[in-house]
């Protein structure tokens, strides 16, 4: 075999070779575990190798024996990758001007479900499983390309686990591949249950309550992640990937970004972004407004919220973080419960409690519609990760709020802007593109411009390869009336 | 755990966040707080004259209590100044009085004639802020808050709303605190502010008072504010009536002798100019184009004879009308206008102080030349 | 100690982020309420004034470039030591770091007045000064890539607050421009040179050359910097003129926070508590460059760790903002860093320019060759 394809094989963890005459023969069967049926392997090509006399055996011979035609013959090492990745079996013998290849398709009996967490309307509906096999040749269904590499290491001490790291040969970065690798292999632990434990141990600041490495359950995310230069990680009994270098941004980025047209999109993203700046500051500019800037309000607005207030016995302080624990019970009852149940709670929670808390006069309406706008803000963000985060630091910035009014929000949030800023996500900074400023990343962050535009990679991965496509090619248009 | 050179776990980060909470933990609860429902909001004040230095001040708030329903509280106190009025008012209030939401302070006569800026000072508060209306009362302030007005919500809202939406349609000069402030200190204006009474179950808007300093000394009705306005600043979407004489108008029927029109969306600029120094000259040019409105005789509008001679009817009425406005407020030496303001910034005079300025302005002389132009009719034949 | 120091690269800082470092350094706490101390001066020409200042500020920015632009990679502190030797040197070293430590206390002061004044009049100084150092502590300790981040952003969150001022502007009488040129001469430089405490910062440049990615071109958005804040100082002294007449701005110790007030919308008022609670962002690149700096000249003369260095300078400047009580006392204060920041911001630079120059040519006659010169 020649150079390349030994290349491709050594990144390629999921190549198989069987010796059909013991090791150091003249005939091999190549595979890949993930793609090929092994049932034809073992069932229909092996026991019928091994009926022929291994010492003597030509091709012609296999061919006849195993049933194949002339067109099956493979010549080039591409057309064996090529077909490899199909998911056929390629036989090889040595000296042979040439191989064949037995057709077969180990994917189509694999129970997939749909996503769970990400779903979505437009786009593929189909989410990782709980076994590494099945995940890879998800993936391997979209990018049938030999650049796709796949690194298999091993983690765990007392119960070793299986992690495929996933890369694209000559796009991906090798320092991201490298970083990655490196914090996996360096990892002493017993064992890790899923790759959102392996996020916590490999992530850049642990002290963080950001995700720094993107987790998705979702095969198309992870695939145009990988394409994009991506470095993905997946973790064998794990049903997400992991994905690294991401930015702050990333993480308003759902799936169907790329399946909207662009306006659509940019709109979504930045409802989002809104939205967790909503989540974040809503209730605590409630508070600071009430218990200090009474004066930043017109009078007519403040009447009617004196009024919804006249009959609470609390400060605001206390009315806004009891109200917040609430949302915060309902939301955490409705996630531990079964489905059916669950739902039972958001509704007695939404409506009856909601209510009753009102008429108790516990609280004001008007903080019950902050509240809920805040929670229903926090729940549109595409990341669960980042929503659970703003959740809790609400809560702080509602106690800064009760402490120093408006001055106390802004120590909030200039704390968490010095906090981004000092964040990064495999060594890169996590804001950008905002800082450092690269406005040709701007084309894929708050906003999404048309596709067009996306000719180069986005610079934040520091791709080998950063053309996408050619953008003269692309916008080709003839003049009007012609 | 992660080992190796990439293991960055700044442990210093989280003792700073600790040390960072740990004054936010030490204050908590220390900072005196304005929590909304311990206060009481006073939208409205009015001030009235006892005695020499003593002052009433009566106040409205509204009421925010699930026991009464939508009411007002009125409460008065007596001080000679407004720390003493406010802890007077303190100790009859279940909540404490707060200045944060002033929409209006009305200042009686009485204490308009002797100056208002001993308690308009003292409201230039960064807790009030600049934007309060301040309007003289005809009569007393007690009786104007005091008094019951059932188709009206909270009295110092309502009345807040009266002058906001005059200002807006340019019927009145805003009156805010600041407006007054700048006024009183400007070298070269007088301070106007709307003077209002109480007329049935509502309140009035009189017309508009003049203050010499901060002293009351007069006021005119709307329809000479008009012409104060007019040489003051511009006007945008303005509203005037006036009589012109029919005899140059053909083809008017049943003829009276004068007829009443009504111009609206006035547009206007005017341009003052400083002719001479000494004795101070001025010359007061207004630009203004219009809409007819509304005229009792129809005449005819196609022709453009008739036109231009409502117009120049219109010109002469005007110029008239403002000579006899300037004569008023050089007979009350207040200059509402700002002839004094022109004066200063173009006669180079370093220095220039109010009281030379108003020996200055007794002996001005004026010239006025108004050029009107109706640009639309509202009016058919 | 070296005269040339040379960051690493991922440290260095793109040319273009310089606009925002030196306006982001200059534009501080006295952008509230500059106004006042101008037109005391120069009554109805203190425009012509903080023109006049801002082209002193250019001008001095310029000498500044042309003398660090004699060396390939120098700070003020490599400089100083160069031209004066080791001993005069230091000291002139020390004496700057002093006067950045003053102007720090200054600011940080100046914030917690306007604190204490606007939203919490019993607010403890200490406990104000101890959280807004512990944020800068934190953030400075991510480096200058973190501090320049900051930077940045906080001027994309505060420079869409200038478009609120089209509401005040409404009440402009812009008759209190006029008579132009009315004052004398004297006058006008003296209004220029109270201008100096509001313009200082710009001398960080000394301190930042090293770090700037594109050395020629850092200098050019330097001075575009300048520009943008002499244009914003313009607008809200004009602004300040036309909306008070004369004698109300001199009674008025925060006229840009006043003006704020005048601004409503359907569902907010009072618009300067916001402002107040946003100026955090923009004080705090102030402090955040000048403790860097302060810090980073221990280092350079101590090779003291930066963190080290850092924290002691942020308590010398948590002890400094202490005895300040009484607005008496602080505003004694500022008026005299001003006067201060006049002789080391605009004098100084000049001074130091001269004797780069002079020595420069000693050497050229002399015979040992220069190793740091450009050529």
């Amino acid at each position: 075999m020649g150079q390349t394809f030994q290349q491709w094989a050594s990144r390629t963890g999921d190549l198989e070779v069987e010796h059909v005459d013991g090791e150091g023969g003249r005939l091999r069967l190549y595979y890949l575990s993930t793609m090929a049926d092994k049932k034809a392997v073992y069932h229909h090509v092996l026991p019928r190798l091994q009926e022929l006399d291994l010492s003597t055996v030509t091709l012609p011979q296999i061919e006849s024996k195993i049933g194949v035609t002339v067109d099956q013959r493979l010549y080039s090492k591409n057309q064996v990758i090529d077909r490899l990745l199909q998911g056929d079996i390629y036989i090889h013998l040595d000296q042979a001007e040439y191989g064949v290849y037995f057709p077969s398709d180990g994917t189509q009996d694999r129970q997939i479900s749909s996503p769970e967490n990400e779903t979505n309307i437009l786009g593929p509906k189909n989410s990782f499983v709980e076994t590494l096999e099945v995940n890879l040749s998800l993936i391997r269904k979209y990018i049938r390309s030999p650049k796709l590499s796949y690194e298999r290491l091993q983690v765990g001490e007392t119960a070793p686990m299986d992690v495929a790291l996933l890369y694209m040969e000559g796009i991906t970065n090798p320092i991201n591949v490298q970083t990655m690798r490196q914090r996996i292999q360096n990892l002493i632990i017993p064992g890790i249950p899923d790759a959102s434990t392996l996020a916590q141990y490999i992530k850049d600041n642990e002290f963080s309550m950001f995700p720094q490495l993107l987790l998705s359950e979702r095969p198309d995310r992870t695939v145009a992640g990988l394409i994009q230069g991506q470095v993905a990680v997946l973790v064998d009994g794990s049903p997400s990937a992991l994905m690294g270098p991401t930015t702050f941004t990333q993480l308003f980025h759902a799936v169907e970004d790329s399946y909207f047209r662009w306006m659509i999109s940019s709109f979504l993203r930045i409802l989002r972004s809104g939205a967790i700046l909503l989540a974040l500051i809503f209730t605590p500019v409630y508070v600071a407004i009430l218990t200090f800037h009474y004066e930043m309000v017109p009078v007519d607005l403040l009447i009617s919220l004196a009024q919804s207030r006249s009959r609470v016995p609390f400060p605001p302080l206390m009315e806004a973080i009891l109200l917040e624990g609430v949302i915060e019970l309902l939301r955490e009852a409705g996630a531990r419960l079964p489905t059916k149940i669950g739902q039972t709670i958001g509704i007695v929670g939404g409506i009856v409690i909601g209510q009753a808390i009102v008429q108790a006069g516990f609280t004001s309406n008007i903080l019950i519609i902050i509240v809920a706008l805040g929670a229903l803000s926090s729940f549109s963000s595409p990341s669960y990760s980042l929503g659970a985060a703003v959740r809790v630091l609400r809560f702080p910035i509602i106690l800064l709020a009760g402490i120093w009014g408006g001055f106390g929000i802004v120590v909030g949030l200039s704390f968490l802007l010095s906090h981004l800023l000092r964040l990064t996500s495999l060594g890169s900074p996590y804001l950008e593109p905002l800082y450092p400023l690269r406005l040709s990343d701007m084309k894929d962050s708050i906003i999404r411009m048309p596709i067009s535009f996306f000719s180069l990679r986005p610079q934040i991965f520091r791709p080998l390869d950063e053309r996408r496509f050619d953008p003269k090619k692309g916008r080709q248009q003839e003049d009007i009336d012609e | 755990m992660r080992q190796g050179k990439i293991r960055r776990v700044p442990k210093r980060e989280i003792l700073l966040l600790l040390l960072s909470m740990l004054p936010v933990l030490l204050i908590s609860g220390c900072e005196p707080t304005h929590v909304l429902d311990e206060t009481t909001l006073i939208t409205g004040m009015g001030f009235d004259l006892i005695k020499n230095d003593l002052y009433r001040a009566t106040i409205t708030a509204p009421v925010v209590s699930s026991m009464v329903s939508h009411k007002d509280q009125i409460v008065s106190a007596t001080g000679s100044s407004l720390y003493g009025i406010m802890n007077s008012l303190d100790l009859q209030l279940d909540r404490r009085p707060r200045l944060g939401q002033l929409r209006i302070v009305l200042f009686s006569e009485d204490i308009a004639r002797k100056g208002i800026y001993p308690i308009a000072g003292a409201l230039d508060l960064v807790e009030v802020g600049i934007r309060p209306y301040i309007v003289i009362v005809s009569g007393n302030a007690y009786d104007l808050v005091n008094a019951a007005y059932p188709a009206q919500g909270n009295l110092g809202v309502y009345l807040y709303y009266t002058i906001y939406k005059n200002v807006r349609g340019e019927q009145l000069p805003s009156p805010t605190l600041h407006e007054f402030i700048r006024d009183y200190y400007g070298e070269g204006s007088d301070a106007i502010l709307p003077y209002i009474e109480k007329k049935g179950d509502g309140i009035k808007i009189k017309g508009v008072a003049l203050l010499k300093d901060d002293k009351f000394v007069g006021w005119v009705k709307p329809d000479k504010a008009f012409f104060i306005k007019l040489m003051r600043d511009q006007f945008r979407t303005g509203l005037f009536q006036l009589s012109i004489p029919t005899k140059d108008l053909k083809s008017v029927k049943n003829k009276g002798k004068m007829t009443p029109i009504v111009l609206d969306t006035i547009r206007s600029n005017q341009t003052v100019k400083l002719v001479s120094t000494n004795p101070p000259t001025f010359d007061v040019q207004i630009e203004m184009s219009a809409r007819l409105a509304e005229m009792r005789y129809k005449v005819n509008f196609e022709s453009k004879k008739v036109m231009r001679t409502i117009e120049r009817e219109v010109e002469k009425n005007m110029e008239k009308k403002m000579a006899e406005v300037v004569k008023l407020l050089q007979k009350l030496d207040v200059d509402p206008i700002g002839f004094g303001e022109k004066y200063r910034s173009l006669s180079h005079a370093k220095n220039l102080k109010k009281e030379d300025w108003r020996k200055q302005f007794k002996q001005a002389k004026f010239t006025y030349k108004v050029k009107m132009n109706i640009i639309r009719l509202s009016v058919t034949n | 100690m070296q005269i040339n120091v040379y960051p690493k690269a991922s440290n260095q800082i793109p040319a273009y982020l310089f606009l925002f470092l030196i306006y982001s350094n200059q534009v501080g706490v006295g952008v509230l309420g500059f106004q006042r101390i101008i037109v005391k001066e120069t009554g109805y020409d203190a425009w012509i004034s903080v023109i006049l200042g801002g082209l002193a500020a250019h001008f001095v920015m310029w000498i500044i470039g042309r003398t660090l632009g004699r060396y390939p990679s120098s700070d003020l502190f490599g400089i100083n030591i160069d031209v004066f030797g080791k001993g005069i040197g230091s000291l002139l070293n020390y004496g700057y770091m002093l006067y950045y430590v003053m102007v720090t206390v200054r600011i940080l002061r100046d914030y917690i007045e306007v604190l204490q004044t606007w939203m919490f009049t019993e607010m403890a100084t200490w406990i104000a000064s101890a959280t807004i150092l512990g944020l800068a502590l934190y953030t400075i300790l991510g480096g200058i890539r973190v501090i320049t981040g900051y930077t940045f952003i906080s001027f994309l969150l505060t420079i869409g607050l200038i478009s609120f001022l089209y509401f005040p502007f409404e009440h402009s009488r812009w008759s209190y421009l006029f008579p132009i040129a009315n004052s004398t001469i004297p006058e006008l430089l003296e209004g220029a040179r109270r201008m100096s405490l509001s313009l200082t910062g710009f001398e960080i440049l000394y301190m930042l050359y090293p770090y700037a990615q594109n050395k020629e071109k850092s200098r050019v958005f330097s001075q575009y910097g300048a520009l943008l804040t002499n244009v914003i100082y313009l607008i809200l002294i004009v602004l300040a003129q036309t909306f008070f007449s004369r004698l109300q701005l001199e009674k008025t110790t925060w006229a840009t926070l006043t003006i704020q007030q005048m601004i409503h919308l359907p569902f907010i008022e009072r618009f300067e508590m916001i402002i107040v609670s946003i100026w955090l962002f923009v004080i705090m690149p102030n402090l955040m460059l000048f403790t860097w700096s302060v810090a980073r000249g221990f280092k350079r003369m101590h090779q003291w760790s930066h963190l080290k260095s850092t924290l002691i300078v942020l308590f010398v400047v948590f002890l400094g903002t202490l005895p300040l009580i009484t607005r008496e006392q602080a505003s004694a204060y500022s008026s005299f860093t001003s006067q201060v920041s006049f002789y080391c911001s605009f004098i100084y630079p000049i001074f130091l320019y001269l004797c780069v120059v002079i020595k420069n040519s000693r050497r050229k006659r002399g015979v040992e060759g220069v190793p740091h010169e450009t050529g």
